[in-house]
């Protein structure tokens, strides 16, 4: 039980950046392997900020503001002269690869290879029924249902949402009905990259310490998760971080916790061989039959 | 000075050969591995459970490996490309199956990791974190050299290996099942409709590009003669890659010209940083940001590479044909529905 525990704090921060890599990925169609470093300059944010305050809101907003620059630059400067020079998605795809690697050298030259500490919330336990958890877990939980929901209502009931849609729908389409495409794919950049960011700090908060790999390192498990929920979809993400969040830590129970990665590894590979467009799709479809 | 010399070209002679395995499956077949460092570990580690005599794990390191058959050095390298063009197509029997190219790189990459992953926590498999260590000089029980001698004469076979692999490729690049591949990585509708095995093709190049990366793996481990887990991540993968977007792809020369830039003169000029401040990780980190932007420019400049790719001649004497616009990998998707290109198709039903 309390391996589900530690799923559920752990799946919450994954759900948090997967959703982001996700409405990303709806809406520009290209697979961002920088998206990590979303996750690694918030963190570096957050322990920044917490170096002269303890107010974790403020090292909240830290992590989201640097994790959306980091978002809109990478559209700015990296993506977009790309996307309309007609670039293909793997060209993109290597693109990101490059980034991710020239982000972390940066935040290597910036803040040494080591170690730094950040400690965010006190870290007494609390029995809450079968689990137990720390004050700064709940909040992890708390906040990220609530980014979630807010995020749900941003989508379908703002008119950004709808027009996030229709551009996630069809670019071309979009465009001709008045839609600004390249505002919209600017902001889910900015969007992107605060929730990312935000996942980067809870993240840091969770393991303590951390080096300019931080986000590097769970990426592929980010990317387990929304491929596993069917990528794209922002409510079959949710259900992809639920499964490898928990996978991950309650396998960590009964094998050797270093084979956590691998666990959601797995699930990944089963899942593009025998889904490829993943559980919520499929569930979906087997509604419509 | 001349000791530190042998020391780069030795190394540098072994990543060019890295670079033209990942150029098979990068530049002929137009996917990203990112798997492809693992195939070099397993290389690595094949080749030295091949030659190293049976482990005697001691009590205060339990660490121990599997086989230990103490076979000869050309033998244990052969195998070792054996068994890493094995494993590829293991791997690539998976990935290749039905997925797109960035689903195959997310889904190699996970292959590493989980790779690296089994071999860092199992003790007997290879050592576990620790890795495995103490081979002896590979040849030199034949040849009796003195330590210097002895570098002078693994740079010459590196050097060796090297011709070879690329004579190797260059005939397989210009053999019918080259040509197909590349029909492949054009318009694979194309060639699917003049009958190629799309699969088929690409399980053989990307098994091709771990055999390769196997065989310089082993020539690698032969030079350390110690190999763990820390030696191989995705790190590497991206300058190998580097390597190949900013020599050329598909181009086995301008390929080698890369690695030589990326690999082995970018960490030379980075090493003068460190002099300019106390902070020692710097050099390897700016010589990592330049290879990286390496591969943003090139691709933003001048997308085929330094060397592009040789266009395709058609020698029953038609006109000549394919890629003029389209450099080696096509950058830009076709923009319209003529996209089909001519010349493709021709190619493909000359193999026929």
């Amino acid at each position: 039980m309390l391996g589900v525990g530690f799923g559920l704090v752990t799946a919450s921060i994954v759900a948090l950046s997967t959703v982001a890599m996700s409405l990303q990925f709806s809406v520009t169609r290209t697979i961002n392997f920088a998206h990590g470093e979303l996750m690694t300059v918030g963190a570096y944010a957050a322990y920044l900020v917490a170096k002269s305050t303890s107010d974790l809101p403020l090292q909240a907003v830290a992590a989201m503001a640097a994790g959306a620059a980091l978002g809109w630059v990478l559209n700015v400067a990296l993506f977009q002269p790309f996307v309309r020079r007609n670039a293909t998605k793997l060209v993109i795809f290597v693109l990101s690869v490059a980034a991710s690697f020239i982000i972390q050298n940066i935040l290597q030259i910036g803040f040494g290879g080591s170690y730094v500490d950040y400690q965010a919330g006190s870290t007494t336990a609390y029995n809450v029924g079968p689990f137990q958890w720390t004050a700064m877990d709940i909040v992890t939980m708390v906040v990220a249902v609530v980014v979630l929901v807010v995020l749900h209502l941003t989508i379908r009931r703002t008119k950004f949402g709808k027009a996030q849609r229709a551009v996630a729908d069809d670019v071309l389409l979009a465009r001709t009905t008045g839609v600004g495409a390249q505002r919209i794919i600017a902001f889910t950049w900015l969007l992107d990259g605060a929730i990312a960011g935000l996942a980067g700090m809870l993240l840091a908060a969770q393991v303590g310490s951390f080096t300019p790999t931080l986000g590097f390192g769970y990426l592929l498990v980010i990317f387990s998760a929304a491929i596993v929920g069917g990528i794209g979809q922002m409510y079959g993400a949710m259900l992809g971080a639920l499964v490898i969040g928990l996978v991950m830590e309650v396998s960590a129970v009964y094998v050797n916790p270093s084979y956590k990665e691998s666990m959601a590894f797995l699930i990944l590979v089963a899942v593009l061989l025998f889904r490829p467009q993943g559980i919520v799709t499929a569930l979906s479809e087997s509604n419509a039959q | 000075m001349i000791q530190y010399t042998v020391t780069v070209c030795t190394v540098g002679a072994i990543t060019a050969i890295l670079v033209l395995g990942v150029n098979v499956s990068w530049g002929w077949v137009g996917q990203i591995d990112l798997a492809y460092y693992a195939y070099v570990a397993i290389g690595a580690y094949a080749a030295m459970v091949l030659e190293l005599p049976k482990a005697h794990p001691a009590p205060t390191t339990p660490n121990s490996y599997i086989l230990g058959l103490h076979w000869p050095f050309i033998p244990s390298v052969l195998a070792a490309t054996a068994v890493g063009g094995a494993a590829a197509l293991v791997v690539g029997a998976i990935a290749l199956r039905r997925l797109r190219g960035d689903y195959i790189a997310i889904i190699t990459a996970c292959t590493a990791l989980m790779l690296t992953a089994v071999t860092s926590v199992d003790n007997h498999l290879v050592g576990g974190y620790i890795g495995i260590y103490g081979l002896a000089e590979p040849l030199n029980s034949t040849f009796h050299l003195g330590p210097t001698g002895y570098s002078y004469f693994y740079l010459g076979l590196c050097i060796f290996c090297l011709l070879l692999a690329y004579l190797v490729l260059e005939r397989i690049y210009k053999s019918p099942f080259g040509r197909s591949l590349r029909a492949v990585r054009e318009n694979d509708t194309a060639a699917a409709a003049f009958g190629r095995n799309l699969f088929w093709l690409r399980l053989r190049g990307y098994a091709l590009g771990g055999a390769v990366g196997a065989f310089g793996g082993a020539l690698f481990a032969n030079y350390l003669l110690a190999w763990n887990p820390a030696s191989w991540n995705l790190t590497e993968v991206t300058l190998l890659i580097a390597g190949v977007v900013v020599g050329g792809q598909a181009n086995s020369r301008g390929v080698i010209i890369g690695s030589v830039l990326i690999e082995s003169a970018l960490p030379q000029i980075s090493q003068l940083f460190p002099l300019l401040t106390s902070n020692s990780t710097i050099g390897p980190s700016i010589a990592s940001i330049l290879g990286a932007s390496g591969i943003i420019l090139m691709l933003r400049f001048r997308p085929g590479g330094i060397l592009r790719e040789r266009r395709a001649v058609d020698r029953t004497g038609g006109p000549a044909s394919l890629v003029p616009e389209v450099p080696a990998v096509s950058f830009a998707r076709p923009r319209t529905a003529t996209g089909v290109g001519v010349g493709t198709s021709r190619e493909v039903e000359r193999d026929a």
